[in-house]
Formats: structure tokens, C-alpha cells, sequence
């Protein structure tokens, strides 16, 4: 764990940092989220009920915004400059309404669509065409699939 | 007074229980199984996210507010009660809305056409015999 850095103040007040080389980790650290949601969308998602999930996104964004809002003015918080994309929204690094108050309810959503349908057998989870599947959604075929198709 | 937790508490696990318990007689005994296994999946993932998020350095904590003191590796425990809060919290809701509002449980992809009703229907016809 890195040692603990020295805090300078926004215009705002809240406490930021800035450390170490400039990288978007906090977006691309998202990447595998959205990889397993894809996947899992082809497993279950005609079992969601997507506009309760939807709704359920939307409430999450209203609650979480402005209690975000306020904890990164307290410093519960405090974000490297250096690993976010840079854009803030109402002084919350835009990462976090566009991907992490996104992606997360959509993917406990998911999973738990997911877990129900294989606990009835209503949902077949077969690992290799699902996640072949999903890497072709991504424009990618596995060299496996590709000397299978071949034969 | 530790807000960080107390945020946590207020925020997430208050509403998050009080949702899950409303909706837990609804539920059948897959629903319920399916929730337990869910949360021990949640709490794994988001452990190990915790840490990757501060091996990369990408937050820290000030700690003008006091913290509990209690910390795993590093991390204040409070990231904790934030991040296991909102399994329940989300299911919470996803539940309660479509209790709430019945027609959210049809499924609103792959819902089929409906078919013109019989008025209507007679009533073109009607226009073309004029």
C-alpha cells in the first residue's frame, strides 16, 4: 500500500492529490466489470426485469450523487488527480456517475438473475460458448473456436 | 462521531434491511438462496476491489473525520460497511419496485406484439367496403 500522501485543497475545499505517473485507473479498472456484465447478460438477461433495473440505476445515481458530493468535501474521499480522466461533475470525478453508479447495481442485477436461473435450471451456464461468445461481441475470436470452425 | 460510517449505516444498511425485510415473504426458498450466495459473492469481489483500487492509488482517505480506527490491511473498515451495504440495498429496491409497480415484472424486452383488436380491425374493414 502506498504511503500517505501530502493533501492540497480544490477551490471548492475539498482535499485532492495529485501522485505518481498520470493513468485513467479508476476508468480502465472498470473494464473487467463491464466484461462480466456482458457475459452475464447473454447468460440471463432475458430474466431481468430491465426497467425496475433501470429505475433502480436512476435511484442509485440520485442517492449516491450528492452524498458523493459531500464526502469528497469532508475527505472521507480524497481522489488521486492522477489516476481519473479528469472532468469533474458537481466536484465527483465523472468515472463515477457514468461508470461506477452504473455498472455495479446493473451487475448485482445480473448475478442475481443469474444465481436464481441456475439454482431452477432454467439458466445453462456453459463457460466456453459464453465466454466465446462474449469475446466475439468484442470483435475477437479465440484461436480455439476459429481451428474448430476449421476442422 | 465517525460520519464515515454512520453515512454508511444510514445510507445503506437501514434501507438496504428494512427493504430485503419487507420483501422477504414474497420470496421462495430459491429467491432467498439466491440472495445469501449473492452477498458472499459481493462481499469477495468487492474485498479484492478495495485493494486493487488502493494498490493503484487512486484514493485515499484524509481522516479530518474520525475514522473507527479499525482497519483490514490498510483499509478503514469502513469501506466495508459501503460496499457490502449496497448488495442488499440494490436487491432491496429492485424487489420493492416491482412489488410496488406490478407491470415492471413483465419483462420489457422480448415482450410480444400485440395483436390489433377486434374494433379496430372491424373498423378498417368497414372503411374499406365504403
Amino acid at each position: 500500500m502506498p504511503d500517505r500522501p501530502r493533501f492540497n485543497r480544490r477551490a471548492d475545499g475539498a482535499p485532492s492529490y495529485a501522485r505518481g505517473a498520470k493513468w485513467p485507473a479508476w476508468a480502465l479498472l472498470a473494464i473487467p466489470f463491464l466484461l462480466v456484465i456482458l457475459l452475464l447478460n447473454k447468460v440471463a438477461g432475458s430474466r431481468v426485469r430491465w426497467t425496475a433495473c433501470w429505475l433502480t440505476v436512476l435511484l442509485f445515481e440520485a442517492v449516491m450523487i450528492p452524498v458523493e458530493h459531500k464526502a469528497i468535501l469532508l475527505g472521507h474521499w480524497v481522489y488521486n488527480e492522477n489516476r481519473i480522466l479528469g472532468p469533474l461533475f458537481w466536484g465527483i470525478p465523472i468515472e463515477e456517475p457514468l461508470i461506477y453508479y452504473i455498472f455495479p447495481p446493473v451487475f448485482v442485477i445480473l448475478a442475481y438473475e443469474t444465481i436464481n436461473g441456475l439454482l431452477s435450471g432454467s439458466v445453462k451456464f456453459d463457460w466456453r460458448s459464453d465466454i466465446e461468445r462474449g469475446l466475439k461481441m468484442l470483435g475477437w475470436t479465440p484461436p480455439a473456436s476459429a481451428a474448430r470452425r476449421a476442422k | 462521531m465517525p460520519l464515515y460510517f454512520l453515512t454508511c449505516i444510514c445510507l445503506f444498511w437501514i434501507p438496504g434491511i428494512a427493504l430485503i425485510a419487507a420483501n422477504w415473504r414474497r420470496l421462495d426458498r430459491l429467491q432467498r438462496r439466491s440472495f445469501w450466495i449473492l452477498a458472499a459473492i459481493m462481499a469477495v469481489v468487492t474485498f479484492g476491489m478495495e485493494y486493487v483500487y488502493l494498490w493503484a492509488d487512486i484514493w485515499d482517505f484524509e481522516k479530518r473525520y474520525p475514522l473507527l480506527g479499525l482497519e483490514i490491511m490498510g483499509a478503514p473498515i469502513e469501506e466495508f460497511t459501503f460496499w457490502f451495504g449496497a448488495t442488499p440495498f440494490v436487491l432491496g429496491v429492485y424487489w420493492t419496485l416491482q412489488a410496488v409497480f406490478p407491470s415492471l415484472q413483465k419483462k420489457s424486452i422480448a415482450t410480444p406484439a400485440r395483436a390489433p383488436s377486434r374494433r379496430k380491425s372491424a373498423g378498417r374493414r368497414r372503411k374499406r367496403g365504403a
